[in-house]
């Protein structure tokens, strides 16, 4: 007897021993409605392949364009133009690294504040606010750079550098956060919006791509605080 | 397609122009898998970047296209295993998506109904097992490794993928 599932495994020539396809290859010459089954099920697996042609996102392709292209330059700029951005880096993990301790402290003092016996929800309320106040204190991030970046034209470009490894250093300690967190949705994001602060520091960008790159952030920083926003005001409702 | 084979290290320009050409198809994939435009976008996105850091891994006289599309899709699978770990438990806790949320009705609207539609029905394990194989071609022990478990588990989600899609889609001609 061979059951629809040999027969599936038949159709895709792979999870049964040679000797029982040889088995069922003997049984669909002998048996005209075994061989029916077996063409019926080829013929609705096949429409199962046809679907729409789908093309991706144009803002998607471009995006993945860009991210190739600004991979690249990083790599390239690594050892000389950035150097100035690395060596800060050390210092920088140092402060990333009191950050997250500070953070980490703040989610566990956070979980120690709220008063047991008031209500049922005790034991989600620390945490939902621990998780804000990191929220809240990205928010405010992101609103700060936002603000720096509009002005950013104004600056010297000394004071530019400056201000962006400023920006830098403290996207990474969120960074940082949101991975040791488990946010591996938000770390993504914020690698990105580094990369996009690397082409603006970057000495060799011409004014139109560094225009380019600040209004691409401008645009992301704006989405980004809407999702926060958002996010905020669903866990304020499910409270 | 022949400027796509490649015996050397590939250039940037060969990413882009593989990016130009195959985009479209790793997207497609990733969307099937994930059944989220955002996270078809991060995967294709994370396995890029990936590729490039590999480029010297990629061996020469094969197609860089190819080799791209089997990283993407590794990236939108561990897109999935980290934003939804408990998806490839044992078969038993195996759950059915909420078959309507907003993102899987863009994602229906992107891949087109039929198909889309069918693929609700099937849990995010059967879904996987049945685009590995059934698009993608994968051997069942390729699948097996890459979403760590056994072949036998792979079967059975295959089953049922095919079992409930044969239905539904039976279903769908039924009601035309």
């Amino acid at each position: 007897m061979i059951n629809d599932e040999e027969l599936l495994l038949y159709y895709y020539r792979d999870g049964l021993s040679e000797k029982r396809m040889a088995e069922i290859k003997m049984a669909l010459e002998r048996d005209p409605k075994l061989a029916d089954r077996l063409l019926t099920l080829s013929h609705q697996l096949d429409q199962l392949e046809v679907s729409a042609e789908l093309k991706a996102p144009a803002h998607a392709m471009h995006r993945w364009h860009t991210s190739l292209d600004r991979l690249v330059s990083m790599e390239q700029d690594k050892p000389s133009r950035f150097a100035w951005l690395m060596q800060p880096f050390q210092f920088g993990a140092a402060l990333a690294s009191a950050a997250v301790l500070v953070l980490t402290l703040g989610v566990l003092i956070g979980l120690n504040l709220p008063d047991k016996q008031t209500t049922p929800d005790a034991v989600t309320t620390p945490f939902v606010s621990s998780t804000n106040s990191f929220v809240s204190g990205l928010r405010v991030f992101l609103q700060e750079t936002e603000m720096q970046l509009a002005s950013l034209n104004d600056e010297n470009p000394t004071q530019r550098q400056a201000l962006i490894t400023e920006i830098i250093s403290r996207n990474r300690m969120y960074q940082m956060a949101a991975e040791n967190s488990s946010d591996p949705g938000l770390a993504r994001v914020l690698r990105a919006f580094e990369l996009v602060l690397m082409s603006i520091a970057n000495e060799q960008s011409s004014a139109s791509e560094i225009e380019a790159a600040r209004m691409q952030l401008a645009f992301e920083l704006t989405v980004m605080q809407t999702k926060l926003a958002r996010a905020t005001s669903k866990q304020v409702e499910q409270l | 397609m022949a400027a796509l084979l490649k015996t050397s290290v590939p250039t940037l320009d060969e990413f882009h122009s593989a990016l130009q050409q195959y985009g479209d198809r790793w997207y497609a994939v990733c969307l099937k898998i994930t059944r989220n435009p955002a996270y078809a976008e991060d995967a294709v996105q994370d396995g890029l970047m990936t590729a490039w850091s590999k480029r010297q891994q990629f061996q020469g006289g094969s197609r860089l296209d190819t080799w791209i599309h089997r990283i993407v899709v590794n990236a939108a699978l561990q897109l999935i295993r980290k934003n939804r770990p408990q998806v490839w438990q044992p078969l038993e806790d195996d759950f059915v998506v909420d078959p309507k949320t907003p993102v899987d009705a863009r994602a229906e609207q992107e891949m087109g109904m039929e198909l889309a539609a069918a693929l609700t029905q099937l849990s995010e394990f059967e879904r996987v097992c049945f685009v590995l194989k059934h698009i993608e071609q994968w051997r069942l022990s390729e699948i097996a490794e890459a979403l760590e478990t056994a072949v036998s588990s792979i079967k059975q989600g295959l089953f049922r993928a095919v079992r409930k899609l044969r239905k539904s889609m039976a279903e769908w001609r039924s009601e035309q």
